[in-house]
C-alpha cells in the first residue's frame, strides 16, 4: 500500500475501528489485536487495489467486523450483559447525587446496548458513534439500505422502550 | 435555555430513525448541555452513552512490534556480537604472537602503546617482578598478564559492540517517536478538518 494513502485515510481512523471491534468483541485486548490485524492487512494490501477503492474507511470496518467476529466465534465469548426484564428508569429528580445516578443510568444504557442483536448493535454503533451515513453502514456490513434502516429503527425502539415502558 | 419544543419534534424523528447525521448531532449537542427540561432528562443517560463511546480511544499503539520481529532483532544482534567476536580473535591472536615473539623488556613500552595505560603497567610489574625472581616464576606471570590483558581487551571489545547495538537501537527508536509524532500531527489536521 501507498504510505501517503495509509497516512491519509487508515490511520486517523484507527479509534474508530477499535470502538467497532470493542462493540462487537467486548474485550479491549482482543478489540487490539483486531486493529492492528487490520492495519497490518491493509498496509500489506496491493498498491492495483490501492486506485480501486472507493471507501476505506468502509472497506476498514467490514475487515474489522470479520475479524471480530472471527474471534469472537472462535472464542465463543460474546459478552453481554443481560439486564433484568421489565427494568426501566424512573426518572430522577435534581439532587446532589445526580451525578452519580446518572453515571449508573449511562452504564445501564450501554449494557442495553450491548444486550442488542447483533446487526442492530453494530448499526447503531455506526450510526449514532461513528456518525457514518447509510450508505456507508451498508458497505461496511454488507446490507441493504433497508436492512439498515430497519435494523437501526429497531434497536432504538429497543432502547426507548426500555427507557421509557409506555413507549 | 434553548427552546424545547423542536427538541421534542426532533427526538420522535429520531426514535423513528429518519433523523440525519446534522440533526442527531443537534441532539448530542442538546442533552450535553445543563438545560434539559425535566421530562426530557430521562433520555439524558442514551445521549452520555453515545457520547462517551465516542470518546474511547485505542490505549496501544496500532502499530508495533511483533514478538518474531524482537527476535530476528535480538538474532541480529547476537550475529553481530558473533563477527565482531570473531574477527577481534583473528586480531588479537596475531596480537598475542607478535608479543610474544619480543623479549621480555620491550613489552611492557610497545602494549603500553597499543592497550591502555593500565595494562601497560601491568606488564611493567611483571617485567619488574621477572627480573627479581627465578625464570619459570617470570614465565608464570607473564602468561597470567597476558590471559589478564586478553580477557580485558575482550571486555573492551564487547562493551564496544554492545555500543555500536545500542546506539542502533536508540536511532531506530527515535525515528520511531519521529514516525509516530508525525502520524499524529496528521491525524490532528484531519480531525480539525473534520471539525472546521
Amino acid at each position: 500500500m501507498n504510505w501517503v494513502i495509509f497516512q491519509a485515510y487508515i490511520y486517523p481512523i484507527r479509534h474508530k475501528l477499535y470502538r467497532f471491534a470493542l462493540k462487537i468483541t467486548g474485550d479491549r485486548h482482543d478489540a487490539e489485536d483486531i486493529v492492528q490485524d487490520v492495519m497490518e492487512k491493509v498496509w500489506k494490501n496491493s498498491a492495483e487495489s490501492d486506485h480501486n477503492m472507493i471507501n476505506w474507511e468502509a472497506w476498514c470496518m467490514t475487515l474489522t467486523k470479520n475479524q471480530s467476529l472471527d474471534k469472537t466465534r472462535s472464542l465463543s465469548k460474546r459478552r453481554t450483559l443481560p439486564l433484568a426484564e421489565n427494568e426501566a428508569f424512573e426518572s430522577t429528580s435534581p439532587s446532589l447525587i445526580r451525578e452519580i445516578e446518572m453515571q449508573d443510568l449511562t452504564t445501564r444504557v450501554k449494557q442495553m446496548m450491548q444486550d442488542l442483536p447483533e446487526k442492530q448493535r453494530l448499526v447503531m454503533h455506526l450510526r449514532d458513534v461513528e456518525e457514518l451515513s447509510y450508505e456507508e453502514i451498508t458497505q461496511a456490513l454488507g446490507l441493504s439500505l433497508d436492512q439498515v434502516k430497519v435494523n437501526l429503527f429497531r434497536a432504538r425502539k429497543y432502547i426507548r422502550e426500555k427507557m421509557v415502558p409506555e413507549h | 435555555m434553548i427552546d424545547p419544543q423542536p427538541i421534542r419534534a426532533l427526538l420522535e424523528k429520531y426514535w423513528a430513525a429518519e433523523t440525519t447525521i446534522e440533526e442527531d448531532r443537534q441532539l448530542k449537542n442538546f442533552f450535553a448541555s445543563n438545560d434539559i427540561p425535566e421530562d426530557l432528562q430521562l433520555y439524558s443517560p442514551f445521549f452520555q452513552a453515545l457520547r462517551e463511546e465516542q470518546q474511547v480511544r485505542m490505549a496501544r499503539a496500532a502499530v508495533k512490534y511483533r514478538p518474531y520481529r524482537i527476535f530476528l532483532t535480538a538474532a541480529a544482534s547476537i550475529i553481530l556480537l558473533l563477527a565482531v567476536g570473531i574477527g577481534w580473535k583473528m586480531t588479537f591472536t596475531a596480537k598475542t604472537t607478535a608479543i610474544s615473539l619480543q623479549p621480555v623488556g620491550q613489552v611492557p613500552a610497545q602494549v603500553a602503546i597499543e592497550q591502555d595505560l593500565h595494562s601497560g603497567l601491568m606488564l611493567a610489574q611483571v617485567s619488574t617482578e621477572e627480573k627479581k625472581c627465578p625464570a619459570k616464576t617470570g614465565s608464570k606471570m607473564r602468561k597470567k598478564t597476558t590471559e589478564k590483558l586478553e580477557a580485558q581487551y575482550a571486555m573492551e571489545e564487547i562493551k564496544a559492540a554492545l555500543s555500536l547495538v545500542s546506539s542502533k537501537i536508540k536511532k531506530g527508536r527515535l525515528a520511531a517517536a519521529k514516525g509516530a509524532d508525525h502520524l499524529e500531527n496528521i491525524d490532528r489536521v484531519f480531525k480539525k478538518k473534520a471539525t472546521g
